[in-house]
């Protein structure tokens, strides 16, 4: 153990979110007789479900840089490399790829994991020029090598790693996928003939659940049996939004869930509405749940469903935001269940493209050469 | 102007009825005759534009002892030259045509030398029955156009693409990479097309095909810019001589020959040396003329029809139609970005019945430095040293009415340009949609199908790498290299092709362009004048007026045509589809372009904060000419 790489990873916050989650991950799958990984978080604690795996479940060990001004945070990180002299930074988020500025001769290797044109509309001009620095970059979606490329970013120092995708052990043992929808149903209290039509997230403005819900109702004109499940937790702006369009029946808000892999296989469709993503972790979740998807064009979507190929493909993405064009697609779905099938006939060849084992040893390469 | 296809290693029973068939399409290009030749898996087919040695000039021609068999498309100006030496080493020609000089070269020189003697247009293909090998050639510069594909073990090539479409093994699949390089520059970055099978031959370029192997791909000449010292009394008096020698060869034709006259700088002095010099005495010119006086060069072309004496022929085109716009685009097989391809079609068809070859100042803009770009660009990269020009870009950008106003807009927008690398630059000074525009409008499945890397990424090859030439010679040789075969000449072939006219371009005579490439920049472009030579040549030669005469483009008056038949045309055209089909495969942000749409369609003209006029009629052609190719081909996206 004594050879092992000192690894530190550098995230800007540790919430709930989908990135957090991947460090995990990360982490877990990590090999430790090879690596010491240490994560640094350039803010405060916030005792959220990935830290405290992260601390406990896998023992890494979790340093805060604490709620100082930034000049402070980029001292403290620097003392903190001088101590602990680590072989590699790694940092997590785009907004701490700029910390590459106080690690002179380390191998730094920055990341983008959400939308660039979003987050440079989002920090200021110089922090976004800083967290272009690194050398080498990992990114979780080819659409976001391609923004940082148009950033002047050369090609050869971009890595596409996707997400790790997990499968979590579920509450139903081995009962079969209709079992588990029918008893799903009947603990939501959802009728067993209804078209379930899942949503997954908090409330954010990013992921649009004003539209989910738009779509639904013009969808719910035609058919009455459709069901909207969102699962999470939902802000009151969403609960009065339903309520305006008098749609309290045809929706059920499950609240704040540790994870949405139990509830999931309630759902026939998956319906992504989000206006920005990186690589939303939610449709891989659907996916290996065998939910039929309708998902808006955004960043990862065309990745991850590229398996089942354009045909299919053009039907079940929408790319201009028209609710009435949406509702048209999420119609023609739920009035197909062959086409819904066909969509579940690829969920293996879709999850393989997340296989941890794959997308780790994508890892070990850039630790071992990149940065 | 002739229409070439054919194969090799091509063993099916319907062989000879797709030789047939190819020759069939390019009908259009040769009008005069047709006939192919078919023997063990290799298949020529030659359609005849006779414009010299009109007896026995017929194609595919055979060479004296058999061993040969060539179809042509173009001309080689100096063969008689060529025939006097060849035949000093024993070679006995059969006709007075060019075509037979062309593999009794191969036979003598072998292919690399002979090559290089040409002086001419041209695309051709030689089978050698004894070695079984195709040799293809094009010319310098491409204005002779070929295209080839290879499937399971066969070669075939064409003139146009329709022909190589009629190959059952050739698939219809788009190609992302030329459709998304369209996008930002018009047309598809050579050698690659909108079609995934199907390339386009480089110019400069010779291959050698045997049966079954890859083609050997070699370059035979590169443009060099070689700057010598010369006094501007020396480069006019030499400007003048290598024009003229150039037109010599020119007119070399055994049919009626006229000019294409602008009233611009080129073609101007082109008509004027063939008048005055006494080169050609008689001679029809032609020109369009729009009721929109902005598009209208008319009365320049008048002035100078007068001073040289040519009879002078003007076509007015009044608004267009939708028929015109289908029938253009639909000529060039893949997505066609230059709105000029529209009057370069009518002014062809009107050519046609005067004179069936036509003399064009093509090549004078890209040669001699005729663009403002390539001006504007040397400013843009002396911002490169400005300091904290960062800072300043970032405060340009504040969205407030002071910082938004046109000259500060202006500003901002070179500051930006000053910060991107050489090809880079030059996409921005030609694009038609960014790179950030392509990001918001289209499909990501279109994005992420299409190479990964930038538009830009992809033109080094076609930047001059010679150290220390500086900005403007990099520009304006990549024009030559790229702009010059893949928008121009191409426009120019297709247009006058459909309508069984040749066009030659003396600028682009082998002499010119040496002569060009060793003329010192300072020579090409001025402060403030862009063609500073030809210019003053043209002040001392014919007038002060046309030589002082800003540059205009050879465009359509889209705009308000728009406003008419075609305004509701292109409304049906471009979002009758439902959003999975045709253009919205590829643009996926249905709500810009319904704006670009409506700012496109808007009585008045406004202030735009990022587009203008001409920036939107410019992306609203684009993308007609997206779906137009989409309903003809119907290609596989």
């Amino acid at each position: 153990m004594k050879n092992r790489k000192t690894v530190i990873c550098l995230i800007g916050q540790l919430g709930n979110g989908g990135s957090e989650k991947q460090l995990y991950l990360f982490l877990k799958y990590l090999d430790n007789s090879k690596y010491s990984p240490i994560v640094v978080v350039s803010s405060i604690s916030g005792g959220s479900r990935w830290e405290r795996q992260i601390r406990e479940e896998i023992s890494v060990p979790v340093i805060f840089l604490g709620n100082i001004p930034k000049i402070m945070k980029f001292a403290k990180f620097a003392w903190l490399i001088v101590k602990k002299r680590p072989s590699i930074v790694f940092s997590w988020s785009f907004y701490t790829n700029a910390f590459c500025m106080v690690c002179p001769g380390i191998r730094f290797i920055g990341s983008l994991r959400g939308d660039l044109f979003i987050a440079k509309s989002q920090i200021g001009h110089i922090n976004y020029q800083c967290s272009l620095k690194p050398r080498h970059f990992v990114v979780n979606s080819r659409f976001l090598a391609k923004e940082l490329m148009l950033e002047r970013i050369p090609k050869d120092n971009i890595s596409v790693v996707y997400n790790i995708f997990a499968q979590e052990n579920n509450s139903c043992g081995n009962l079969d996928m209709a079992e588990r929808r029918s008893m799903l149903r009947e603990k939501l209290g959802i009728p067993r003939d209804a078209v379930v039509v899942a949503g997954i997230g908090r409330s954010s403005p990013e992921k649009d659940f004003p539209f989910f819900i738009s779509v639904l109702e013009k969808a719910g004109v035609t058919e009455k049996k459709i069901f909207g499940l969102l699962i999470g937790e939902m802000g009151e702006d969403i609960r009065n939004k339903i309520r305006e369009m008098n749609l309290q029946d045809k929706f059920i808000l499950t609240g704040k869930l540790e994870s949405a892999h139990e509830i999931l296989p309630a759902a026939d469709i998956f319906f992504l509405s989000s206006i920005s993503e990186g690589m939303p972790n939610a449709l891989i979740e659907a996916v290996d749940a065998g939910c039929a998807i309708l998902a808006t064009d955004v960043g990862g979507v065309w990745e991850i469903l590229e398996p089942l190929g354009t045909d299919i493909t053009y039907r079940i993405i929408i790319s201009d935001r028209e609710a009435s064009s949406a509702a048209a697609k999420l119609l023609f779905l739920s009035q197909n269940p062959c086409f819904m099938e066909k969509i579940r006939e690829h969920r293996m060849k879709i999850l393989e493209k997340f296989n941890p084992d794959k997308i780790m040893s994508e890892y070990y390469e850039i630790l071992n050469h990149g940065g | 102007m002739c229409g070439i296809s054919g194969f090799l290693n091509y063993f099916n029973p319907d062989a000879q009825h797709l030789l047939e068939k190819m020759n069939q399409i390019l009908f259009h290009r040769g009008p005069d005759g047709g006939a192919v030749f078919l023997e063990n898996g290799t298949g020529f087919a030659h359609r005849r534009l006779a414009i010299i040695d009109l007896e026995t000039g017929i194609q595919p021609m055979h060479s004296q002892d058999g061993r040969y068999v060539t179809v042509f498309n173009g001309e080689i100006y100096n063969y008689i030259e060529l025939r006097d030496g060849l035949e000093k080493h024993g070679c006995k020609f059969r006709t007075s045509s060019d075509t037979e000089v062309i593999a009794e070269s191969i036979r003598i020189w072998g292919i690399g030398e002979g090559i290089k003697k040409f002086r001419g247009m041209f695309a051709f293909a030689v089978f050698d029955r004894t070695e079984k090998t195709l040799y293809l050639g094009r010319d310098r510069a491409g204005i002779k156009p070929l295209y080839w594909s290879k499937k399971g073990g066969s070669f075939f090539f064409a003139s146009e693409i329709k022909a190589l479409l009629a190959i059952p093994e050739v698939s219809r699949k788009a190609d992302f990479t030329g459709l998304n390089d369209f996008l930002t520059l018009g047309f598809p970055i050579p050698p690659k097309t909108c079609w995934q099978d199907i390339s386009n031959f480089p110019p400069a370029h010779y291959a050698i095909v045997r049966n079954g192997a890859e083609p050997a791909l070699q370059r035979y000449w590169k443009w060099k810019i070689s700057e010598t010292p010369m006094s501007e009394n020396e480069a006019i008096e030499k400007a003048t001589d290598v024009l003229c020698r150039s037109l010599k060869y020119h007119i070399r034709a055994d049919v009626p020959l006229g000019a294409y006259l602008s009233g611009g700088i080129d073609s101007s002095l082109l008509v004027c040396l063939l008048t005055k010099k006494g080169i050609k005495e008689k001679l029809n010119t032609f020109n369009v003329k729009f009721s929109e006086n902005s598009f209208d060069e008319s009365r320049y072309s008048e002035e100078v029809a007068r001073i040289c004496g040519s009879k002078h022929h003007i076509l007015e085109i009044s608004k267009g139609t939708p028929d015109i716009l289908e029938k253009v685009l639909c000529q060039y097989d893949e997505p066609f970005g230059d709105s000029s391809c529209v009057p370069t079609y009518l002014i062809s068809a009107i050519m046609k019945d005067n004179v069936k070859t036509v003399i064009s100042g093509d090549g004078g803009d890209e040669l001699f430095g005729g663009y403002d770009r390539i001006r504007y660009a040397s400013s843009i990269y002396r911002l490169r040293n400005l300091p904290m020009k960062n800072i300043l870009y970032n405060i340009l950008s504040f969205n407030s009415s002071f910082f938004g106003t046109e000259k500060l807009r202006k500003y901002k927008k070179a500051i930006g340009f000053s910060r991107a690398g050489t090809p880079e630059l030059f996409c921005l000074l030609h694009s038609y949609f960014t790179e950030e525009e392509k990001i918001t409008m289209c499909n990501k499945s279109f994005l992420l199908q299409a190479n990964d890397a930038p538009t830009w990424s992809r033109m080094e090859k076609f930047i001059p790498a010679e150290k220390g030439i500086g900005i403007r010679n990099m520009l304006m040789g990549t024009e030559f290299n790229l702009n010059l075969q893949a928008d121009y000449l191409r426009k120019v072939d297709i247009a006058s092709s459909a309508h069984g006219i040749e066009v030659r371009v003396p600028f682009l005579d082998n002499e010119v362009i040496d002569f060009a490439s060793e003329l010192p920049i300072g020579m090409k472009i001025r402060e403030r004048e862009c063609k500073y030579l030809l210019r003053e040549v043209t002040r001392r030669n014919i007038s002060r007026t046309i030589g002082n005469r800003r540059k205009q483009g050879f465009g359509i008056p889209f705009d308000s045509w728009s406003k008419g038949l075609l305004h509701e045309y292109i409304r049906d055209l471009l979002f009758s589809k439902p959003d999975d089909e045709g253009i919205w495969r590829i643009m996926g942000n249905r709500k810009t372009v319904i704006s670009l749409f409506e700012k496109f369609s808007a009585p008045n003209p406004v202030n735009y904060s990022t587009l203008s006029r001409h920036q939107i009629y410019q992306r609203m052609f684009m993308l007609c000419g997206i779906q137009i190719w989409m309903n003809r081909h119907n290609p596989e996206l």
